[in-house]
């Protein structure tokens, strides 16, 4: 008894202790931000939330020459998940710009996320600090995302798409030359299939999990059929065009059998396990999967691995869903102006070239892509080129995310075969007419 | 008197922490989210618009919202039930003398103490369609004789959460009932014996009687506790395939911080937290007699 007593009482020295600790180590350090504020009265302090990337940070770096090209601003890095959490990063913006105090400053956010935070007003509109000239420097298809309501509510940053991955040596071997449409990729997948005798090998994987991806991977199947959920304001998800891209996937599980069942639970890493441990002929996923595919330690097929843009029907085009993060200004910031010369320097040709070296992130500059240096160390890069030039992107409204759930529902619900193809669309057609109102 | 009026001011004083805590964490969000569920909010429109019921009215029209209650009604009752029976035997089992009862007993808690994130990752593994564990034994033994879709499913898939979530929280069941158990004196069991009664005269006319308001406590704490449902589905399912995992939770979570419509994401945290209150009157009424009692 009296030993707990002794111990607990140390407990809460201990802890006093560490109070007064804190406490005191606090006060010194605003006591140094104080001296540091009286030192340099014109300092203008900006806080800039951007994603993680995978590979080394280049972001610290990128910010340390800023500020010695820009004397008297000093940027804080708040540092957000990286982009597979979206979700989290999404709740953190939304969060933080509607607490409208400023802070952070400048802030990276999905695409789809640019005309929802602009047309509540929470990120500032561009257009007093750009030309058309900037603009034009630009994929079209990013600069129509970073638009609404005529206005440029963001500023592109990195660009991603999805394409079709396939194993060269597996073609090679048959004689099959890569697939540039869908009837293509399906003989060419069932020939490989039936003739390579091993049982774990799958056809086509893809994404259908109840999530985001799902929209992204439709996206590319309706663009392919000449489809598009959205026309203006008008939905079209449910012609023709969308009843036969939405057909054709329900078909590749269910009557061609190139894809398992098992895509009804992949996103995108699932989905590239099989791949790169050798188990798939053909693999639609972003441009992550080419560096993984090529590390020894990762992947089953390194050198055996090539990139197409997408397979398309008679009727439409190869369609890339456009991905990737932009630069967003938040409209509460006190110091807009310097705001905006952190984001052009973030977005210059020398940040982004260094990003594709360095983190092998895409470039949303096109002039960037013919850089010498950049097409001799990383040429895989330099081919997405033709990939992103079609890139294709999702509805571009402030009810984007209601609208994504009403379609990662109804998607699910046709491929899973709750209801039929038809049915679904209709469902999903009614829900974003509702939605846009 | 007077020294009457001033124990009631003591008493009343000693209460007041634990008051002002209470309205500040629980009553006062609770009334906010409740406040705010009346009003049409969402971030993307300006202002904020009182409408009432609407909300509700629109929530008792809304497909998803009976699609995600049901499932978590299905998701509380199924695990809740299981756990409590194999819990019950668990403890049975560990409050007998044995040697290394008291490592076994540490050990049976180990689910327990794995966050809830990492076993769910490890349990999407297990039943992942192509390389997961569940197929290869199950194939192995000729249950099956192909491998099984278990997340991809609509019908197995919430049946796989429910058993992570009986996995995880199994443990708990046992720990509160191994307390109950621990509460009732030997001296029942002895004299029953010398009365000739057998083993399951003893188990129904002492220890389940004598259990039943530990257990009704337990029960009620699981149930409230499975009913709000978020990171097992989130986690595995992310409410698919075609809504049938979707729960409470998750749809919530999405309305609010995805769609970003702040009132009627507030609804639906209205409507669950109506339903808990109601889960909860439930048991307290039944626990009322009991509790006097004690």
């Amino acid at each position: 008894m009296s030993d707990t007593k002794l111990s607990r009482r140390n407990m809460v020295k201990v802890g006093v202790g560490a109070a007064i600790g804190a406490a005191a180590a606090t006060s010194a350090g605003t006591r140094r931000r104080t001296s540091a504020a009286v030192r340099r009265q014109e300092e203008v302090q900006l806080t800039f939330a951007g994603i993680k990337m995978f590979g080394p940070d280049q972001i610290n770096a990128v910010l340390r020459d800023f500020e010695a090209a820009n004397p008297g601003i000093k940027v804080q890095y708040i540092e957000l998940p990286t982009p597979n959490n979206s979700t989290e990063v999404h709740t953190y913006l939304v969060n933080s710009l509607n607490a409208k105090n400023g802070e952070p400053d400048v802030f990276t956010q999905d695409c789809i996320w640019i005309p929802e935070f602009g047309g509540a007003g929470l990120s500032l509109p561009l257009d007093d600090f750009i030309t058309e000239e900037d603009k034009a420097a630009y994929f079209p298809g990013l600069i129509e995302t970073c638009t609404w309501d005529g206005k440029t509510v963001g500023w592109p940053w990195f660009v991603d798409g999805g394409f079709l991955y396939y194993r060269k040596d597996l073609l090679d071997k048959y004689s099959l030359a890569a697939p540039k449409s869908w009837d293509e990729l399906t003989n060419a997948a069932q020939e490989i299939v039936s003739k390579e005798g091993n049982a774990e090998l799958q056809g086509f994987l893809w994404q259908a999990k109840q999530a985001e991806v799902l929209v992204c991977d439709w996206v590319e199947f309706l663009g392919s059929a000449g489809g598009s959920t959205l026309t203006g304001l008008d939905v079209t998800i449910n012609n023709d065009a969308g009843n036969q891209a939405l057909q054709f996937m329900h078909d590749l599980i269910y009557d061609l059998k190139i894809t398992p069942e098992a895509v009804l639970t992949y996103d995108e890493e699932p989905s590239r396990q099989p791949f790169t441990g050798g188990n798939a002929v053909f693999l639609r996923n972003w441009s992550y999967v080419y560096n993984l595919a090529q590390d020894p330690a990762e992947s089953k097929v390194v050198d055996k691995v090539a990139f197409e843009p997408l397979p398309h029907f008679p009727d439409g085009k190869s369609t890339s869903c456009l991905g990737g993060y932009q630069f967003g200004l938040n409209a509460s910031s006190k110091h807009p102006e310097e705001a905006f010369k952190l984001i052009e320097f973030l977005s210059s040709p020398e940040s982004q070239k260094r990003y594709a070296l360095e983190i092998a992130i895409a470039p949303t500059r096109t002039a960037v892509y013919d850089d010498p240096e950049l097409k001799e160390k990383n040429p895989f890069m330099v081919g997405l080129k033709e990939v992103f030039t079609g890139s294709t992107p999702r509805p571009v409204h402030p009810a984007y995310p209601q609208m994504s759930l009403a379609m990662q529902s109804g998607l699910s619900a046709a491929l899973a075969n709750q209801t039929g193809v038809k049915e679904a669309l209709d469902d999903i057609a009614q829900q974003l007419k509702d939605i846009i109102g | 008197m007077r020294h009457r009026y001033s124990e009631h001011l003591f008493a009343f004083a000693l209460l007041l922490p634990a008051f002002v805590l209470i309205v500040a964490v629980a009553l006062m969000p609770a009334s906010e989210t409740l406040w705010t569920s009346l009003h049409k909010v969402s971030m993307i429109l300006p202002g904020s618009d009182f409408i009432g019921l609407g909300n509700y009215e629109r929530l008792l029209r809304d497909g998803r919202f009976w699609n995600a209650w049901r499932n978590t009604l299905y998701f509380t009752a199924a695990s809740v039930a299981l756990e409590t029976l194999i819990g019950l035997a668990i403890a049975l089992v560990l409050s007998q003398n044995f040697p290394l009862r008291g490592l076994v007993r540490a050990a049976v808690l180990v689910p327990w103490a794995i966050p809830t994130v990492v076993s769910s990752r490890l349990w999407g593994l297990i039943f992942n369609t192509d390389f997961g564990l569940a197929n290869y034994l199950l194939r192995s033994a000729g249950i099956l004789e192909s491998n099984k879709n278990w997340l991809g499913e609509i019908g197995w898939a919430l049946n796989v959460t429910v058993l992570v979530d009986v996995w995880k929280t199994t443990p708990f069941m046992a720990l509160l009932i191994m307390a109950g158990l621990s509460t009732i004196p030997g001296d029942l069991y002895e004299a029953a014996r010398v009365d000739g009664a057998n083993m399951l005269q003893r188990f129904f006319q002492i220890t389940v009687p004598l259990l039943l308001p530990v257990m009704l406590v337990a029960v009620m704490l699981r149930a409230l506790d499975a009913f709000r449902v978020f990171d097992v589905i989130y986690v595995m399912t992310g409410g698919g395939p075609a809504d049938s995992t979707e729960v409470m939770s998750t749809l919530t979570y999405k309305i609010l911080f995805s769609a970003t419509q702040f009132g009627y994401g507030s609804t639906l945290a209205g409507a669950m937290f109506i339903t808990l209150l109601g889960v909860s009157l439930v048991f307290l009424y039944a626990l009322r007699n009991r509790l006097e009692v004690d």
